[in-house]
């Protein structure tokens, strides 16, 4: 039989001395002053994030502007690392409170391959890494007040991260959900109120968001956020009646997820099991819709499901009052 | 530089393959596959047999025209997924872009070869010497055994090209045990993938607790996505098994001693193995026929051991669990072809034979048979399972052929499925050899799309051979339509 080998080559011992070069200067650069980055830990793995620092991410481009690998992107994250003497304040450098944004290229990445947060100087960043070395199309929304945004990735077919908890100062843990109307959403919730920046990055392709303390407080209560449920609304205390849709997403057993009202008393108003986008690979967006009857005082919404193991009901709880 | 050099060596090896193909003895003609396989074996130096084992293996020699549920592409099933990404790596040995790996079945045999040997240390002139690597290449021993025991027994096929394809039986090939690792599974063939333990209850079933029933699951996601799901500390669930819709592979996540969370009720948790099967309550496609009989194989052998009666009582669905609100496996779920199985493979009353036979079904694909005038297609939504063939109606003969293995001479129900499109042929003929010769049946496939449509009961005979045809040769210029056949006892 011929077996056919390619010796190692002068262009690939190039290639090699170069990659241990540009090995040994990260390393470098990481002992010595890296940016205080953490790879997002799993939350669904109940896995607290490990305070770890990986590799510098470029910053301080403006919006939608895309950085190439090795251009001067590369040393102002050194910069954005060490004390600033003018941290970015919300209005500047690109930060904004824009509802909307967007960018990316069509069909530039099929996944998610990596989520990492990082600490600066006056901001807090996310990294959503891919697997290809450009952006795919995203939309960002951003509603006022709300305390979080949400970018949506329409090509994105597979994800390798499914959410975690930052404990920043500002940003506070993401979520990445299947998108019933096809690919996912990652939502990045904020502790209080924020401006954002977005940054596109190449080799690979990472879309950098970045979030800024913008004072104040939020317009509403954030969402209820529980192991395996999320519920975007209604939010604590809203009132309700009539009609109600009840809408979040959950990682429950067979992506069946339960809403319950209960009234003051403990009896059950309503109740409505819906099947959510996904729970297994992703978290999965459910709506639900409840008729809910009067009733005095402070009810419950409970949303959540059976206990796999014994049938009791495990999910998060979300005060309302009647709005009749 | 790189490129150009592999690309150069490429062209030689190639033209080397060529010549030697050329040097055929006569009587030995060489479809384009074969050259395929052979000019990827020596570019990469592995054995092109294994090489053609892992393709029959894969796809039966055919190169699928879309990814399997798994996220696998071509001859060579080089996979994409949130877990593996072989297609990626293929893409960077060969420096063959993603696409064209994913598309052209010369390309994609050699991104197949390419991973071999780089899971191959050395280069080996003893076949089983490679086991290792097809295990690595493929997902594991039970990949590579099957790969083995395709070479042992040798193959041949004329694939829907018109080309014939034949593997030579390796008689010194030999499949391998299970290592210790992996022969944790308590059901013979299982792949074993440890839930975490903080997913179960950990048990000495039977004797702490009988096992007396089976609760049957449907995923709601995929069986990667369940069983690693599974081994997440914080899930709060487990099911011992996972059985995968394309293959019927099945996967075992909890030891049957111990005491899974499936249920959603304690009680039957403690007395039960929980099944799940990898699709989705809405959707029937995802219940294949390799799904049946694998899940059926495992629960007759479930209940053999456990002494489980094989009745609507004892194995059950999730939805039939007091107390649940959960809904699978679901309407779609065919309970009686379902318990018929388990009692066939229990070695019990067959219950009636009943058999499916569709075009594009990997495991029965050895049972349907069209040339390549019927092309694919995966337009219609209403397709049973995969995809279609199609064809203009023609005077000639050139039929799609369906196998059915029956078990004794005796009436049986005929029923075909097709997707419907006012586009379609209006009166398209379907033959059955009865006992009497060819019966003919035409059916109007611009309507009745997506069901199960009965053509009749007819006396066939004892026997494995081609039972049903679907014909090009009528009128009108709709579509012929070639999708799926049932066979059911009477």
């Amino acid at each position: 039989m011929t077996r056919i080998r390619h010796g190692p080559s002068l262009p690939l011992l190039s290639l090699a001395l170069l990659l241990l070069v540009v090995l040994s200067s990260s390393c470098a650069r990481q002992g010595a002053q890296g940016p205080q980055e953490e790879r997002a830990g799993d939350q669904g793995r109940g896995q607290s994030a490990p305070a770890q620092t990986t590799r510098g991410e470029e910053s301080a481009a403006p919006a939608g502007t895309t950085v190439a690998p090795g251009a001067d992107g590369e040393g102002r994250e050194e910069a954005s690392s060490r004390p600033s003497p003018n941290p970015p304040r919300a209005g500047e450098s690109g930060f904004t409170a824009a509802p909307e944004a967007s960018g990316g290229e069509e069909g530039a990445a099929r996944a998610i391959a990596e989520v990492r947060f990082g600490r600066h100087e006056g901001y807090e960043r996310v990294v959503i890494e891919f697997d290809s070395p450009r952006v795919p199309r995203w939309a960002l929304s951003s509603p006022a007040g709300e305390g979080y945004a949400r970018i949506y990735l329409p090509g994105v077919e597979n994800v390798r991260e499914t959410g975690g908890g930052f404990g920043g100062e500002i940003m506070d843990g993401y979520y990445v959900v299947r998108d019933p109307r096809g690919g996912f959403f990652v939502d990045v919730f904020a502790t209080g109120p924020f401006r954002y920046r977005v940054l596109e990055l190449e080799s690979p392709g990472r879309l950098a968001l970045d979030y800024a303390p913008a004072g104040g407080s939020l317009a509403r209560p954030l969402p209820v956020r529980g192991e395996r449920n999320v519920v975007m609304e209604p939010r604590p205390r809203q009132a309700v009646a009539g009609t109600l849709t009840v809408s979040g997403y959950s990682r429950n057993f067979e992506a069946l997820t339960t809403v319950l009202l209960r009234g003051p008393d403990g009896s059950v108003l309503a109740r409505e099991s819906v099947t959510a986008s996904d729970w297994s690979e992703a978290w999965g967006y459910f709506e639900a819709t409840l008729e809910v009857p009067p009733f005095a005082g402070e009810a419950t919404l409970a949303v959540g499901a059976e206990s796999p193991r014994d049938g009791t009901f495990r999910g998060v709880e979300v005060p309302v009052v009647y709005g009749g | 530089m790189r490129t150009t050099t592999a690309g150069l060596l490429s062209l030689l090896v190639l033209a080397v393959a060529g010549v030697c193909a050329s040097g055929a003895p006569a009587g030995a003609q060489q479809g384009a596959l074969e050259q395929e396989f052979r000019a990827a074996a020596a570019e990469y130096g592995v054995p092109a047999e294994l090489l053609k084992a892992m393709g029959y293996v894969n796809t039966r020699w055919e190169m699928p025209p879309e990814q399997s549920r798994d996220g696998g592409w071509g001859i060579m099933h080089l996979v994409r997924n949130n877990t593996t990404d072989t297609l990626g790596e293929a893409s960077r040995i060969t420096g063959i872009p993603v696409q064209r790996l994913m598309t052209d079945r010369a390309a994609n045999i050699r991104g197949g070869a390419a991973l071999l040997a780089q899971a191959q240390q050395g280069s080996p002139e003893d076949l089983n010497a490679w086991y290792e690597a097809v295990a690595e290449v493929g997902g594991g021993r039970l990949y590579a055994n099957q790969v083995y025991e395709t070479l042992q027994s040798g193959a041949s096929a004329t694939i829907s090209t018109g080309e014939t394809v034949s593997l030579a039986p390796h008689s010194g090939a030999s499949p391998q045990g299970v290592l210790s690792s992996q022969s944790s599974a308590d059901y013979p063939g299982a792949i074993w993938y440890p839930a975490s333990s903080s997913n179960y209850t950990a048990a000495n079933r039977p004797s702490s607790h009988p096992i007396d029933k089976i609760v049957i699951h449907v995923t709601q996601g995929s069986y990667a996505s369940a069983m690693n799901w599974f081994q997440n500390p914080g899930a709060g669930v487990s099911a011992h098994y996972t059985v995968r819709s394309a293959d019927g592979v099945i996967g075992q996540s909890v030891r049957e001693k111990d005491i899974a969370w499936h249920a959603g009720n304690w009680e039957y948790n403690q007395t039960s193995i929980g099944i799940e099967h990898e699709g989705f309550v809405d959707d029937p496609k995802w219940f294949t026929e390799a799904m049946y009989q694998s899940s059926a194989r495992l629960v007759a052998y479930l209940c053999k051991k456990y002494d489980i009666p094989i009745d609507r009582q004892h194995i059950i669905g999730h939805s039939e669990v007091p107390g649940a609100d959960h809904t699978d496996p679901g309407p779609y779920w065919d309970w009686d072809k379902y318990l018929a199985y388990v009692r066939q493979y229990a070695g019990g009353s067959s219950g009636g034979y009943r058999q499916v036979v569709d075009n594009a079904d990997i495991i029965t694909s050895g049972r349907f048979s069209a040339s390549s005038g019927w092309g694919w297609s995966r337009y219609s939504d209403s397709r049973y399972y995969w995809n279609y063939r199609f064809a203009r109606p023609k005077a000639v003969s050139d039929t799609a052929k369906y196998r059915f293995d029956i078990p004794a001479t005796g009436d049986y129900a005929i029923y075909a499925w097709w997707p419907s499109n006012p586009g379609y042929n209006r009166a398209t003929p379907i033959g059955i050899k009865t006992t009497a010769g060819w019966r003919w049946v035409w059916v109007d496939q611009t309507r009745n799309g997506g069901r199960w449509v009965y053509l009749g009961t007819f006396n066939l005979s004892e026997g494995d051979e081609w039972k049903v045809q679907v014909s090009r040769w009528t009128s009108g210029s709709g579509y012929v339509i070639a999708d799926a056949m049932k066979v059911v006892r009477r």
